[in-house]
């Protein structure tokens, strides 16, 4: 069974068609038929879930109606804790540490009525990977179980793509939730800094860090969203904001927004794959086919905004791993312990012209938000790279046009646009700080224009 | 007159990891190595871009 988007399953529990039951059992059979292919899972708990789906339908007879998620299986990206399950951060360092309570957002989605089905795979401490050599076996892309899915929120996307759930929770540092997206062919969602609190998650690098959601569609994304926003006491950066709900404009006509297009931010790369220039310039033109008006703009260098995020993510992710790499080294992965070792090369001074630059090049992309609605670039430069080239024990780069938009904690969503080689590829659609209600409209607008979401992955491809 | 990188020896990286409790050897050290000059590449590019943007002007004295 393919499991309904989450407003069919909804209006199908209403009118008594299907129960939360029903969902969960479909989830935990295509786990048990697929995820043996696609190593998406890490934890999971069947008789807790169901447990959790019984209680939602106790609920939703009872007239109790927690709304768009109530009874919805998701899964939660193991570098967050779901209180008595084991948050292991793809890594043998955590291997035995269960979670006393849960995250804000597992508490959110509880909340919100949704089914907490299991815990899903991450690159080692969400920060690189995949590293072949580790207990945890990496996820493997629907697409072709041959290649790589991205990360580092890699359960997640793979679990969406596979058809085990609609939606999923994952973190984002430096690109991913939308890498990960962007090499599966689903939806991923950065929010705006501050919009989703990270209580209850492990950190990686905490000025750069989000939590956000991957989906099938850009509707469920933003209904994921809408229950994980709001200010939390035990994260400061939640505090000082309120926002418009994603979901507030999805549906409306987009025409006359104004799309300003970063094509100089890739189509000069040789390391770009000609089949994402195709695909980029034919999602633009269907931007344009829905009224809206198309600029392409001249932004900073792309590796002006990658130098700063990269000074700043190495800096903090040592200092964040400084205690426990002291005594636990030995457990960590290969590619995990060379990239924080990368770190320990910044000096007070170079973090500080890192965080000088960030700040102007976040005030020149402010001042862009200015005349334009969303900015539009390609998610990743290729489609996902085959296994064989990350099993050397040594991280390999792959290029992406993600971690501006870690830098200056503006909304970023990416969705598929196409395909090169049977692979996905994806576009970031960005909006202005609290702009995630425009950038989910006008994703949502695209999508239904084209059929990348219908597209699924047939039989997993062939290894 | 662009910055250039500023020299890093694997001697004086080896110092920074120890300072940091960390000990990679063969391979490991010289991927992380490899990385921590790609990054020093990058602070120096950083350089450049400050010193081409306009420097925020003195706010005038307002004391009496």
């Amino acid at each position: 069974m393919t499991l309904p988007a989450i407003p069919d399953s909804a209006a199908l529990m209403r009118q008594g068609l299907v129960t939360s039951v029903d969902l969960v059992r479909a989830t935990l059979a295509a786990i048990a038929l697929r995820d043996p292919h696609l190593h998406a899972f890490v934890g999971l708990d069947p008789a807790f879930a169901l447990d959790q789906a019984a209680q939602a339908d106790r609920d939703l007879m009872a007239g109790l109606d927690r709304g768009p998620l109530h009874g919805i299986p998701v899964a939660i990206k193991d570098m967050i804790d779901v209180a008595g399950q084991p948050t292991a951060c793809g890594s043998a360092v955590c291997a035995g540490r269960v979670a006393q309570t849960d995250a804000t957002v597992v508490q959110r989605l509880r909340a919100a009525g949704a089914i907490i089905t299991g815990k899903v795979a991450t690159y080692e401490f969400a920060m690189v990977g995949p590293d072949t050599g580790l207990h945890y076996r990496p996820a493997r892309n629907p697409w072709n179980l041959a290649h790589i899915t991205g990360g580092s929120s890699s359960g997640s996307a793979a679990a969406i793509a596979g058809g085990l759930v609609r939606v999923a929770v994952g973190t984002d540092t430096g690109g991913s939730v939308r890498s990960p997206a962007s090499y599966c062919g689903t939806v991923g969602l950065k929010p705006s800094f501050g919009r989703v609190p990270r209580t209850g998650v492990f950190a990686l690098a905490p000025s750069l860090d989000h939590v956000g959601p991957l989906a099938a569609t850009v509707q469920e994304a933003a209904l994921m969203l809408d229950a994980l926003s709001g200010p939390c006491a035990g994260d400061a950066a939640t505090l000082s904001h309120s926002w418009r709900p994603a979901m507030g404009l999805v549906g409306q006509d987009m025409a006359g927004r104004r799309v300003g297009y970063a094509r100089h931010w890739f189509v000069h790369d040789p390391a770009c794959d000609p089949a994402v220039i195709r695909a980029m310039d034919d999602a633009v033109s269907q931007l344009s086919l829905l009224g809206m008006r198309i600029e392409e703009i001249s932004l900073p260098d792309y590796a002006l905004y990658e130098a700063a995020g990269s000074v700043i993510l190495h800096a903090e992710a040592l200092a964040t791993h400084r205690h426990l790499v002291a005594e636990h080294a030995d457990k960590y992965g290969r590619m995990t312990l060379q990239s924080l070792a990368v770190g320990a090369a910044v000096t007070p001074a170079d973090l500080a012209v890192a965080r000088q630059a960030a700040t102007l090049l976040s005030g020149t992309m402010a001042a862009h938000f200015k005349r334009f609605d969303v900015i539009v670039t390609p998610t990743t430069l290729t489609p996902a790279p085959r296994f064989v080239a990350f099993e050397g024990g040594s991280a390999v780069w792959t290029p992406m046009r993600t971690l501006p938009f870690n830098l200056t904690g503006t909304p970023v969503l990416s969705l598929p646009i196409g395909f090169s080689g049977g692979l996905p590829l994806g576009m970031q659609i960005a909006g202005a700080a609290g702009a995630e209600d425009v950038i989910c409209a006008i994703g949502h607008a695209f999508e239904r224009a084209t059929d990348h979401a219908l597209m699924t992955p047939q039989g997993f491809g062939a290894a | 007159m662009k910055n250039q990188p500023v020299p890093l020896t694997q001697a004086a990286f080896r110092a920074q990891l120890m300072a940091a409790g960390l000990h990679l050897h063969g391979a490991d050290f010289l991927a992380a190595f490899a990385g921590a000059q790609r990054l020093r590449a990058q602070v120096a590019d950083l350089a450049d871009y400050l010193a081409t943007q306009p420097q925020p002007q003195p706010q005038p004295d307002s004391t009496p």
